[in-house]
């Protein structure tokens, strides 16, 4: 998550504070759908996954789908949230041709998950949720021959989509910088995945986030107007919309004008935002009880038993802090739950095997990560999945300790991290275990120096480089003779007395 | 004939499902040209294959309380792959592609549902006079309206064109076309028969239930209607009541009326609104009660005035949105032209669309609904109207803690003429006046109707929580008073 700094930023942060808030909305990967029995997968065959209730035809009534209830506590109880005992659900009524009742079950007043909070380990805060709440997803519209409902001269109705499982996620107005809000919705989508809620994938739409943002100057009380921007479906857009948008708003502050309260899309051809609708055309959705579904009314002990008991990216990030990890190494680890769980198992059995040799396992497993073992995987040579824990644990403690020929390692790697390879036979077979003949490294090293007098000559004249070139041929013969380190010394020796 | 009296008849072989469907598909056809009591009659085709199955189940000993039976169900309940129209001209091409489960209860327990018939469009109204299919006609009264919402249940089943069927009681539905036509039509506790498959009008008292001319003739129905629906997340699942025996008999508990505390409102009964013959009626009625040792306490309900705006807030507002979904871009009708000329813009075809589709009673409870749940008007409204159905619920807890049942008036007027109200909706809203505070409670009542002098006067008896059973029970040895 690199992302580059603005300047310009800072200087409107000296006058004015930037104040963000955030509704993100997740699809939940339940197996059904969240009112009807209709298979919940993306497929490509329009309006394969329909029955006569997620179609709402008349006479169709909507039976919650517990599963969905599971999984919004799980997530729920990841980000710290007070979930309801007694919640209900609401219809939020406007016209779309996507959303087959014309309404949408929803929550309003009585959201199953008040509160709660996710920690950002980068820029050291809180931020601090308002509500979480459950409500299905609405169809998809294709507008041909225009780009709205209004324009086009045909739409394309898909309804595979129309009641999956949605979760809306709203902020408090406490992010206050783009990078922020990045870093929020990038730990967001890293929970969404740990807790297995969701495949969060923002191309398909399975994470969409809306975000509301005004300016304050520095000596007032209240917020300044809010402004809504719709369709962020990218990191990177959530970060330019932001961008873009405070830049207007400060540009508009300083011209003396106002703000207007008002929803405007992100368009991301001309990579600026654009008026969508005014407060006063915004809609009236006329929210009331939904009567064909009974109050949710979750005892004490179930969302007990439904909550996530292990450990959170958060959790994760912290204890990787204190293991001395850089930020990037963290999120290196974290991007992939697979392969975080594969660096937990590695780094226990490396303190298992080596428990008395003093150095950071931490940081050693995950610099075999980021080389090694990132090249296998960012190659697809192998997958995560085929990887022998026990074999890169042991590679580890040799590379640590200096134990193993580097110099051909990587036409073995692959070889020697997968399930199945009897690692110990492998080494023995491929000589890849060093066994140090001091004599022999003697002998060697008596031979290079013979044949190379110049490189001798520019050590001698103070060409430190030179002496690496000695190691290199002399390692040549050597292979898994000595140590580099060993055949340094015995050179670095031989030199001072000649 | 009655439905318990042809069952045994066919369980006896004295007569085959084909004779007793034969000789009701007959009246249909004679009788519906003018009474307009159906809207669709089922082919021959489907109609033997129902019956054919159910004789084969008669003859292998597989019976069910509504074996053979012909059956009319309202159009606004589903059946598969026939028109559910609810009488609108927005559904008038629409074709089910499900079965509701009450329908599915039937052709499973081998009942022979021939037709679907009239009703008010979205069964909203009270005279069935709002219907794009024409008005449905009383059988006592060609010039009387027979009631509404379900005038085409009643009516068929008065006039013998079925001798059982199932209507819907949104605010007095069933109770008040069966008290026009002079039937017992009985409204269910709320939850007791699933809605999975009814058309909604407004979800938090629409129910399902049955029309007939016995009391034991609903109790048949009932046994295979009522019940827990996995479909229908308001439907009880914890109560089974069994309402015969398995010699097909109601399993009625009570054989005698004596000592029984019936509470009766005597300032509505005696109210100037309601009309004299009602109120000489059902004074001679108590009468008759009281002289069988039966205890008459009177009872009062302090919020029952406000039964009437409660419920057409509550029923208007949800309506607003249920019938949101008829917008000509899935199904239905859809007004692809306006003055000659193709309409271009998707909300342009919505408007249009709903605007011819959707009759006069029907655009204004939306406009109704619409405007009491707009922002700002919320709370005066919607929440007041919840406030109340609260407190008028409580009014009949207080009752039932004293009485075993309420007896009152159905309706407040006899059957009026046809076109007598139509112009003015206040007063056709006040038909409902002694049957929607059930419906906002949620409770069970039947409508039974008592012979005096020329007239049938609908009387309703109100029971508490799942007592439908008792009041068929109360209704059957009424009848042997």
């Amino acid at each position: 998550m690199k992302i580059k700094e603005d300047n310009k930023l800072h200087e409107i942060q000296k006058e004015y504070d930037i104040i963000i808030g955030l509704e993100v909305h997740i699809e939940l990967s339940t197996e059904k759908k969240l009112f009807c029995n209709c298979k919940n997968e993306f497929t490509l065959e329009p309006n394969k996954n329909v029955c006569p209730v997620c179609l709402g035809l008349p006479g169709s009534l909507p039976v919650i789908n517990f599963q969905a209830i599971e999984y919004f506590i799980r997530f729920a109880s990841a980000l710290n949230c007070e979930i309801q005992n007694h919640s209900k659900f609401d219809r939020k009524n406007y016209f779309y041709p996507d959303m087959p009742k014309n309404y949408q079950i929803s929550q309003y007043d009585l959201p199953l998950a008040l509160k709660g909070y996710l920690f950002l380990p980068k820029a050291n805060k809180y931020v601090y949720l308002r509500r979480i709440h459950l409500e299905e997803d609405t169809g998809k519209s294709i507008h041909i021959g225009g780009d709205n409902l209004r324009e086009a001269h045909w739409t394309l109705l898909n309804y595979n989509r129309a009641g999956v499982p949605l979760i809306e996620i709203v902020t408090e107005p406490v992010i206050n910088s783009p990078e922020e809000a990045v870093e929020f919705l990038y730990l967001l989508r890293l929970t969404a995945l740990y807790t297995k809620i969701s495949d969060v994938k923002m191309e398909e739409g399975s994470l969409r986030c809306d975000a509301n943002i005004s300016l304050k100057p520095k000596d007032f009380q209240t917020l300044g107007t809010k402004v809504e921007i719709k369709n962020i479906n990218s990191f990177r857009f959530l970060y330019r919309a932001l961008v873009y948008e405070i830049e207007r708003q400060y540009n508009l502050l300083k011209q003396g004008k106002e703000i207007i309260q008002e929803t405007r899309g992100w368009d991301e051809k001309t990579q600026t935002t654009y008026s969508m609708r005014s407060k006063e055309e915004s809609h009236d959705y006329r929210y009331f009880p939904e009567p064909d579904l009974l109050p949710l009314n979750i005892s004490k002990d179930i969302i007990n038993n439904l909550s996530f008991k292990n450990q959170t990216p958060i959790d994760f990030y912290i204890s990787y802090l204190k293991h001395n990890l850089t930020h990037e190494e963290i999120l290196f680890l974290l991007d992939s739950q697979e392969l975080n769980d594969l660096y937990n198992q590695v780094v226990n059995l490396v303190q298992n095997y080596a428990f008395n040799n003093n150095f950071n396992s931490y940081k050693e497993v995950v610099k075999f990560f980021k080389t090694d073992l990132a090249y296998l995987l960012n190659e697809n040579l192998i997958n995560i999945a085929d990887l022998s824990i026990k074999n890169i644990a042991k590679i580890i403690i040799l590379l640590v300790n200096k134990e193993i020929n580097t110099v051909n390692l990587k036409d073995h790697l692959i070889n020697l991290v997968k399930k199945g390879t009897d690692i110990d036979n492998y080494l023995e077979n491929n000589n890849l275990i060093i066994r140090e003949d001091i004599n022999l490294v003697k002998e060697i090293v008596d031979k290079v120096i013979r044949d190379n007098p110049q490189a001798v000559k520019d050590y001698k004249e103070g060409k430190e480089k030179a002496i690496s070139f000695l190691i290199g041929q002399a390692m040549k013969e050597i292979k898994s003779k000595a140590k580099p380190e060993t055949v340094k010394n015995i050179i670095l020796n031989k030199l001072a007395n000649l | 004939m009655k439905a318990k009296d042809i069952l045994k008849q066919l369980i006896t072989k004295k007569i085959s499902v084909k004779e007793v469907t034969q000789k009701y598909l007959e009246n249909i056809n004679k009788k519906n040209s003018i009474l307009n009591a159906f809207i669709t009659v089922f082919d021959e085709d489907f109609i033997n294959e129902q019956v054919e199955k159910a004789q084969e189940m008669i003859n292998k000993g597989n019976l069910t309380p509504v074996v053979g039976l012909p059956i009319a169900v309202k159009d606004n309940i589903n059946l598969k792959g026939y028109p559910t129209t609810c009488a609108s001209k927005i559904l008038s091409n629409y074709v089910s592609p499900y079965n509701a489960t009450v329908v599915e209860k039937l052709m499973y327990s081998g009942a022979i549902i021939v037709g679907k018939t009239n009703l008010d469009e979205f069964a909203m109204g009270s005279s069935n006079e709002n219907s794009y299919y024409g008005v449905v006609r009383n059988p006592l009264n060609l010039e009387w309206v027979s009631g509404g919402s379900s005038g085409g249940s009643a009516v068929a089943v008065s006039a013998d064109m079925v001798p059982l069927s199932l209507g819907s009681d949104t605010g007095g539905s069933i109770r008040l076309p069966a008290a026009f036509t002079g039937i017992y039509g009985l409204k269910p506790t709320y939850g007791m028969v699933s809605r999975f498959g009814l058309v909604a009008y407004a979800s938090s008292l629409d129910q399902i239930g049955p029309m007939g001319k016995d009391p034991q003739d609903l109790a048949l129905i009932m046994q295979v209607i009522a019940g827990y629906d996995p479909k229908d997340s308001t439907s009880y699942r914890d109560i089974t009541i069994d309402f015969i025996n398995e010699n097909f008999e109601p399993n009625f508990e009570l054989d005698s009326l004596k000592g029984l505390k019936i509470g009766v409102p005597f300032k509505i009964i005696n109210d100037e609104g309601v009309d004299k013959i009602i109120r000489d009626c059902l004074n001679e009625f108590i009468n008759t009660l009281a002289n069988n040792e039966i205890e008459i306490i009177e009872i009062d309900f302090p919020y029952l005035s406000y039964s009437i705006p409660a419920y057409y807030i509550i029923a208007s507002s949800e309506a607003s949105s249920n019938l949101a979904r008829y917008d000509g871009i899935r199904y239905g009708l859809r007004i692809e032209h306006f003055q000659d000329k193709l309409i271009e813009d998707t909300r342009t075809l919505m408007k249009i669309t709903r605007g011819q589709g959707f009759g006069l009673e029907v655009k204004r409870r939306i406009m109704i609904g619409t405007f009491c749940l707009s922002s700002g008007y919320y709370d005066a409204y919607y929440k007041k109207a919840q406030q109340v159905r609260t407190l008028i619920k409580q009014d009949f807890q207080k009752i039932f803690n004293k009485v075993d049942l309420i007896i009152m008036p159905t309706s407040p007027t006899l059957p009026f003429k046809i076109g007598e109200k139509i112009n003015d909706p206040i007063k056709m809203y006040l038909s409902d006046i002694y049957t929607v505070g059930v419906n906002l409670s949620g409770l069970p009542s039947l409508n039974i109707p008592i012979k005096y002098q020329d007239f049938y006067v609908g009387v309703q008896l109100i029971g508490n929580y799942f007592k439908e059973k008792f009041l068929l029970n109360v209704a059957n040895l009424i009848n042997l008073l």
